[in-house]
């Protein structure tokens, strides 16, 4: 899929990253990284454990600067972290002496404090977190802290917001309906989002396209178009499909893969 | 039942029953000893002899206006450690230059005993309220110090991240996370110095005092009144642990969100 540069948010052109090991050798992560990501679209990035995807995400956040290549957002090459990229933790990290609203109204500098409030509340509505705005995080289920999490991701308005295993440490219920409110987030706000998981179905379906990304060093595989219109359905023909091509990336490399759940 | 007495001592006397236990273990095993007559009373008085000096000395006033001079004075120089503790312990934290400049001084000088200082203090500060303050500063002002710093460096460093993400403006980051991050740290801080400072007291008192709860038990030694002795030193036991307490319960307000 040949982007017009106009069209693209992140450009990401020939990224090398390299690990230099205590024995001085060196250990390449990403090799040839090259992606684009169209305004509003949903990248599912996944890999197994180890496989760089993490170190793919701190790169376009620009929490890692050391690499080979060019990384650009918005047509200007990343510098460091910025506002216009929201990033979610998978642990929600949320700072536990503020409260939930507190947390949310951290992310907003140079706001008026009615204004804060204002949209500390309208994105805790959104993320069905109302109720809790005056809990401390260790009142907060793993879910609810997650919600917190990607509220306060959310409210100063990112253009791009990257996800790293967001959903990795909660049980499937939470998971499926996290999922669905990401979908309703998306649409609303029209925000482009990255996300890396080593949940293949979830990949599939989240993603308008998925990059499948091979183990050390990481490279990209291949980029799956998920062509399934929403609401999906996970038991669809189609939908399993896709899946298991998706799966089949990664047996063909290894017979048993323990690292990843489907 | 268990529960609410728990809880009745958890918030009146901060112990639970069972603490008691040794204490009247100890006290029957006193009783025993000095009515078995092996002891002579003028090196172990009686719990008896103990509790009318107390008694009197609780009646005539004398104990509590001891006990007010030496807890005025241990605030005086506990705040001192408290404010120079946790002001420079904030600036060693943040800064690395600070750190490498200061660590091996304060490595140094922690180890020294306040009562080690006593000469140089009486020389350079006098036999006043001065002297006496600035040892009990001495007392609380490296554990305030070290417990800051160490605070603040060992802030986790994925909530440091959260902030680097989030462009936060660097005040704020020190203002709204590093410091409250180092919170509990600079409680355990605070609650460690008073006991410190508090038992700072006698030694502080040794320098030419005529009064306070140390003078109270250093005079007594000369005139061989050790029951005047025991209740000084329980006195001085009994006001540690409420101060204790009563620390244990402002950090419980202060820092509600770190308890689970």
């Amino acid at each position: 899929m040949a982007l017009q540069d106009s069209e693209k948010i992140i450009d990401i052109t020939h990224l090398h990253k390299k690990f230099t090991l205590e024995n001085s050798n060196e250990l390449t992560v990403l090799n040839d990284i090259n992606l684009s990501v169209k305004k509003g679209e949903f990248i599912c990035i996944v890999g197994g454990s180890g496989c760089g995807k993490s170190t793919l995400l701190r790169t376009i956040a620009g929490l890692d600067l050391e690499f080979e290549g060019n990384v650009a957002v918005s047509g200007k090459d990343i510098n460091g972290p910025s506002k216009t990229r929201g990033l979610v933790f998978q642990e929600a990290r949320l700072f536990p002496w503020m409260t939930v609203q507190q947390n949310v109204e951290f992310a907003l500098d140079g706001v008026p404090k009615a204004e804060k409030k204002r949209r500390a509340k309208e994105i805790l509505e959104l993320v069905h977190l109302s109720d809790f705005a005056k809990s401390y995080p260790k009142e907060l289920s793993g879910g609810m802290a997650q919600r917190a999490n990607i509220a306060r991701a959310l409210v100063d308005n990112p253009p791009v917001l990257l996800l790293d295993e967001p959903f990795g440490a909660l049980d499937a219920f939470t998971k499926i309906q996290l999922q669905d409110e990401l979908l309703a987030i998306q649409e609303q706000e029209g925000t482009t989002m990255v996300m890396v998981t080593h949940d293949i179905e979830e990949a599939v379906y989240l993603a308008d396209r998925v990059v499948v990304l091979s183990n050390r060093p990481g490279q990209i595989k291949d980029i799956i178009d998920i062509d399934i219109s929403r609401p999906r359905h996970r038991n669809d023909q189609y939908f399993v499909l896709k899946k298991k091509k998706i799966f089949n990336y990664f047996f063909e490399e290894k017979e048993i893969e323990e690292d990843y759940v489907i | 039942m268990l529960s609410r007495r728990k809880q009745w001592n958890d918030t009146v006397i901060g112990s639970t029953f069972e603490g008691f236990i040794p204490i009247i273990f100890l006290f029957t095993l006193w009783i025993y000893v000095v009515n078995k007559g092996t002891v002579n009373t003028v090196v172990l008085p009686t719990p008896n002899m103990v509790l009318n000096t107390l008694s009197t000395k609780i009646v005539n006033g004398s104990l509590l206006a001891e006990l007010g001079v030496s807890i005025v004075r241990v605030l005086e120089g506990y705040f001192l450690s408290a404010f120079f503790g946790i002001g420079l312990g904030i600036l060693v934290g943040l800064s690395k230059n600070m750190q490498k400049l200061t660590d091996i001084v304060i490595q140094v000088l922690r180890p020294i005993p306040p009562i080690a200082w006593i000469p140089l203090v009486i020389l350079w500060m006098g036999i006043g309220e001065s002297s006496k303050i600035f040892l009990i500063f001495l007392g609380g002002f490296f554990t305030n110090l070290i417990n800051v710093s160490e605070g603040i460096l060992y802030t986790d460093s994925k909530i440091l991240e959260v902030a680097r993400v989030l462009e936060t403006p660097k005040w704020k980051v020190i203002t709204q996370v590093i410091i409250p991050a180092a919170l509990p740290s600079i409680f355990t801080g605070l609650r460690v110095s008073l006991g410190s400072c508090w038992s700072c007291v006698v030694a502080a008192e040794l320098v030419a005092s005529t009064s306070g709860i140390g003078y109270m038990i250093s005079n007594a030694r000369n005139y061989g009144q050790m029951d005047t002795v025991i209740v000084g030193m329980l006195a001085i036991g009994v006001v540690g642990k409420l101060m204790d307490v009563f620390l244990k319960w402002i950090e419980s307000k202060v820092l509600a969100w770190n308890i689970s």
